[in-house]
Parts: structure tokens; sequence; C-alpha cells
């Protein structure tokens, strides 16, 4: 009878040990690492982390907060978003700041209310938004920054940095003045002061064009930022500075009106350089039609949505993934564009 | 002797209340001179005017809402909605360039109409009624075009109407000039003008005078949307593109036009060429501040400044009232 009690007794220990011993416990938070920066194939998630993802989203949704829906770049990560997000079978929606910090307070402050597990956000000013980031994540809502990667709270940051994209223009439209102006030209910077992150871009484009070609001279910065405000900053520029052959602009829309009050002052395609960021469609087009459209810096909008939900997802799963991911900056003329 | 002295000081405060604005363009005007070696320019000067075309426009519009005592916050909404369906229609479904022209009027005038409906008939406030159409637009313009810009070479067709020149002056120079010539002549020299000036004075005594009010509303919101409408197609050829922001930053100056240019937000008041004048006023600062080099981050204090000190010399008339 002892050897049969001790022989239930030890069935009995080795039945409770037993799934202790095999079974990993899965982690309650999602393990951020800082030692490198990450990169689009970090954030592809596999099946199981979909699978948990799914089941800890429950009849939650993601927030997409874009800078604004008004212009290709940003229209396009957060549709690349929702796509992504609808091919996984998860709810994204898209709330359109049009540009305006507050109204990301309180987009952030709606989907919290809606029950969103992650936002992803282009933070159009860090500095306001914040104290309604740090709420949300106080709520334990995880949060993907598409600008800004090294302020993301509870998430992380997938961006090309301002300050890659700026020099990236300004290195292109330097390497275009030495190229095909010998070197010497009068830049006008087309920028947009009303957003601290985009004056970032356009220090940037002067710093790193004035190390490329160091014989030009910037004559001004003008605003720009939408096609009217380029072109109409680019006829007053062109009065007082008729010399400019050169226009870097911190975005491909400014461009455009740029190079229409360009053409409208009868300047030499061939003698004219004109660089922006973003690599629109229809900017593409221009720099292979040949003109003055030298080139612009692709921000790789469709990939940054992807990786947004990737990340989301990750987050979700509370798997392990790097803090700072890297959007590779691509220069595109017409040599790379063919 | 004290009393000719006082008469000749009461009159030259009498001229700077109701021109207020005006002298301080002059002055601005020759500041710029004095300083600046091209502001003078024929060059500069017809970039200016070609600058304030789009605006001063689509201010006629607006100018004839507020003389009847209401405001269309929609305008510039309006202007960037039809512009993108004329870009569109060109573009996209290879419209030709006057019918599609057309439509961009059209579908202005047909927003105004709707405006002028929802202030008349369903009785909703100018502003509110307006602020509902200006998001509406906002958003159709949004989810049509996803964004994205619309663009094409059969836009170059429509390139003469912003970039072209007769003689020596621009095109849309001489349409502005035009539209002013005719509204100043609709609205002082025809009864149509001188029952806007009447509704804007007193609605009621204007309806109690067998003036149509209701009618005459409509028909101006629908007036300011075909102005509108027009200024949109002038867009869409001046910038070879349409997108979602199209128009976006047209309302403050539109409406900075029309109060600078004196016209009374409660109606009935002000006179057409002002809102010319004040509309071409705004361009000087934004062009002369290029021409100074003014940095970019310091030109929104110096434009305020400017337009603070026109509006309160130009509001001692009311003052003195």
């Amino acid at each position: 009878m002892k050897k049969i009690a001790v022989f239930v007794m030890i069935v009995a220990l080795l039945a409770a040990c037993a799934p202790a011993a095999t079974a990993v416990p899965k982690p309650s938070a999602p393990t951020l690492l800082t030692d490198k920066l990450g990169t689009a194939a970090d954030l592809v998630p596999t099946d199981a982390e979909i699978k948990d993802a799914k089941a800890n989203l429950g009849t939650g949704k993601i927030g997409v907060i874009p800078c604004t829906m008004g212009s290709e770049y940003h229209s396009t990560v957060a549709n690349s978003a929702v796509a992504r997000a609808k091919d996984l079978g998860i709810t994204a929606e898209v709330f359109d700041p049009q540009a305006k910090a507050d109204q990301q307070i309180s987009a952030i402050e709606n989907f919290v209310s809606a029950g969103a597990k992650v936002i992803v956000i282009c933070v159009l000013d860090p500095a306001v938004v914040k104290p309604a980031l740090q709420a949300a994540a106080d709520a334990g809502v995880f949060i993907v920054q598409t600008s800004g990667r090294e302020s993301a709270i509870n998430g992380i940051g997938i961006s090309i940095e301002d300050s890659d994209l700026g020099c990236a223009a300004g290195e292109l439209a330097g390497e275009a003045i030495n190229t095909i102006l010998g070197g010497k030209a009068t830049v006008a910077i087309l920028d947009y002061p009303d957003l601290p992150n985009v004056v970032i871009r356009a220090d940037n484009i002067d710093s790193c064009l004035k190390k490329t070609a160091p014989n030009a001279t910037i004559v001004g910065r003008f605003k720009g930022g939408i096609t009217d405000f380029g072109q109409t900053s680019m006829e007053n520029a062109l009065q007082a500075y008729p010399d400019i052959d050169v226009v870097a602009s911190i975005n491909d829309a400014g461009a455009y009106g740029a190079m229409t009050a360009l053409e409208a002052a009868k300047k030499d395609p061939a003698k004219t350089i004109i660089v922006g960021i973003d690599a629109e469609a229809n900017a593409k087009d221009l720099i292979k039609a040949g003109g003055m459209y030298y080139g612009t810096v692709d921000t790789n909008p469709s990939e940054t949505g992807v990786m947004a939900i990737n990340a989301a997802i990750k987050l979700l799963a509370n798997a392990t993934l790097q803090k700072n991911i890297k959007v590779d900056v691509v220069k595109m003329t017409k040599a790379t564009l063919k | 002797m004290q009393s000719q002295k006082k008469n000749t000081r009461q009159k030259i405060l009498e001229i700077i209340g109701e021109n207020g604005f005006i002298l301080i363009f002059i002055l601005w005007i020759i500041f710029l001179s004095l300083t600046t070696t091209t502001f003078l320019k024929s060059q500069n000067v017809f970039t200016v005017l070609r600058q304030a075309a789009i605006v001063s426009i689509a201010a006629i519009g607006e100018m004839l809402v507020m003389l009847l005592g209401g405001m269309d916050v929609s305008i510039a909404a309006l202007l960037g909605f039809s512009g993108i369906v004329g870009v569109s229609l060109m573009v996209n479904y290879g419209v030709p360039p006057l019918l599609a022209g057309l439509v961009c009027v059209l579908v202005g005038g047909l927003i105004g109409f709707i405006n002028g409906i929802l202030v008349t008939k369903v009785r909703i406030n100018s502003v509110i009624a307006t602020l509902g159409m200006m998001t509406v637009l906002n958003g159709v313009a949004l989810a049509y075009t996803q964004g994205k810009t619309i663009v094409g070479p059969q836009l170059d067709t429509i390139a003469f109407l912003s970039r072209g020149y007769i003689g020596p002056i621009p095109i849309p120079v001489i349409l502005m000039f035009i539209f002013y010539i005719i509204f100043y002549l609709v609205l002082n020299k025809t009864v149509f003008g001188a029952r806007i000036y009447a509704i804007g004075n007193n609605e009621k005594a204007s309806w109690l005078a067998g003036i149509k009010v209701d009618r005459l509303k409509i028909l101006v919101f629908t007036v300011a949307g075909f102005l509108g409408g027009f200024g949109g197609l002038l867009q869409a050829s001046r910038q070879g593109s349409a997108t979602s922001s199209m128009g976006n930053e047209f309302l403050f100056p539109i409406l900075t036009a029309v109060i600078l240019g004196g016209i009374s937000l409660s109606g009935g008041k002000g006179k057409i060429q002002n809102t010319l004048i004040a509309a071409i006023f705004l361009m000087t600062i934004t062009n002369g501040m290029v021409l100074l080099g003014i940095s970019l981050y310091v030109q929104g204090i110096v434009s305020g400044l400017i337009l603070i000190i026109a509006l309160s010399l130009d509001r001692l008339r009311y003052r003195k009232r």
C-alpha cells in the first residue's frame, strides 16, 4: 500500500512539474532593443506573431494618424498601412489631422476612447503631441511613429529622419551643381516654417548642399510646401534674384510651383536644376522627361505604411524588435529611374 | 481762422479715416521703391498684379455676399473643388478644355446656388451653412484625389489663362480688371446693385419695399460661386495641376482683402474698387518682404503688423462716428 502511495505521489509530482518544465511563458510586453537601427526585414512578423497579435487585439483597432492626407507621400503611407492591415484581417482606421498638430491631439484621444491598441502616427510637432501620446501610452496603447524615430513613446519609430532626407536632397542638388553648372550656382531653398520637422529638412538641405558644392551661393529660404506657395515665392524671388538657377525644395509639391515660375521666367532647362523630396509620381515623370526637374528623394511611403503595421503586429504579439527602424533614403535621378 | 484750421484738420482726418489702408499701401509702395531696385520694374509690378488676380476675382463674390450682410467661408474650398473638377475632366476623361472650363465655372455656380438655398430657404446662418459646405467640399476633394496630384499635358491648353500675355500685360491681370469694371458697373449703375446695398442696409425695409430678398440672395451666392469657380479654373491653369489642398490657402487673403477694403461686416457699405486695392496690397506685402530679403521666419510678424496698422487707421472713421 505504501509503495502504491509513493508511486501515486511521484506520478502526481511529475504531472504537476511536466508542463512547467516544457512550456515557455509568453512575455507580457514587447522587448525593445536599442543596440542598432532595425530594417524592414526585422519587422516582418511570423505566423505565430500574427496569431498572437490578433488575439491580443481582440475587437480593438489600429488608429492611423498621418501628418495630412492632402499630400501624396502622407496619403500613400496611410493608405498602404490600411491595406496591409486589411490583408492581415485587422481593422485600421485613418484620421486626417490636415497638418494641424492640435488635431493630432484630438485624434489620439479619440482613438484611445474608441479602443485602439496601437496608434500609427506621423508626428507634426513632437512637443505639442507628446502629452497626448504619453497619456495613450499610459493607457496601454502602443505607438508606432513614422516620423522622428528617436522620440517614440511605448513603441517604436520607423522613419527616414528629416535630417537624412534634407541632406540627401542637398547632396543631390550639390552633385548636379558640380556636374551640370561647373560648381557655381545661385540657389533658392523652399522651406515650410510652419512645421518644425520640415525646417530640419531645410536646415540639412542648406548644410549638405554647401558641403557638396561649396562655391554655390544660397540666396535665401522661401515658403514652399504646396504648389501655390512654391510658385508665388519663386516668382517673387526671381524679381530679387534673377540669377536663381537651382531650387532645392523640402518636398515635390512646392518644387512643382517653383518649376512653373522658372519656366515662365524662360530659364534654360538644361542649365536649371530642381530637386525635391517625396518621389511623387509626377516628380518621377518630370525627371524622366529630362527637363529642369533633376531629382527627388524617395521616401518609400508604401513600404513605410507596411512596416508600420508589421511593427504594430510585433508590438501586439509582445515580440522582440528594434526600437528604431530605418527606412532607406534613395536619391532618384533620370539615370537611376531608367 | 481757428474754425478754418479745425475744418482742415477734420478734413485730413476724414480722408485718412476713409482711406486709411490706402494711405498705408501708398507708404509701403514708396518705402519699397526707395529701398529696392526692382519693386517698380514693370516685370515685378505685373508679377504682383498676376498674383492678385485669383484672390481679387474670388473676393468680388465674397464682397457681394458680405454686402448683403452674410459671409461665404466656403469660397476658397469651392475654388479648389471647381478646379479639381475642371482638371479631372480634362486629364482623366479627355473632355475638351473649353467644355471642362465651362463645367468648372458651372460647378462653382451650382455650389453657390446650394449655399444660397441653405441660407434663404433652410434659414441657416450664412457662416454656418458655408462652413458646412467648406467641410463637405474639402472632404470630397480629398476622397476623390486620394491626396494625389492630378496632372497631365492636357492642362497646357489652359496655361495661357494664367501665364499668357496680351501685349505686355498678363491675361489674368486683364481678366481681373474686366471683372472689376463689370461689377463696378453692376453695383453702381444697376438696380440689382442698388438692391444688394439696400438689403445689406435694412433687409426688412427692402422686403417691405417689394424687393424679393431671398431670390436676390440666392442669385448673389450663385454669382459668388461662379466667380469662385472661375478662380478655380485660373488656379488650375496657374499651377498646371490640381491637388486636394488646392484653394485651402485662399480663404485668408480673400476675407482679408474684402474686410481691409472696407466692406462692412454688417453689410450695406463698401466700395468694390477698395477690395481690388486691398487684394493688390496683400500681394505687395509678400512680394516686398522677399525683395527686402526679410527672413522667412519673421515674414509673418511683419505682414501681420502692416495689416494691423492699415486696419487701425481704416477704423478711425468708425470711431469718429
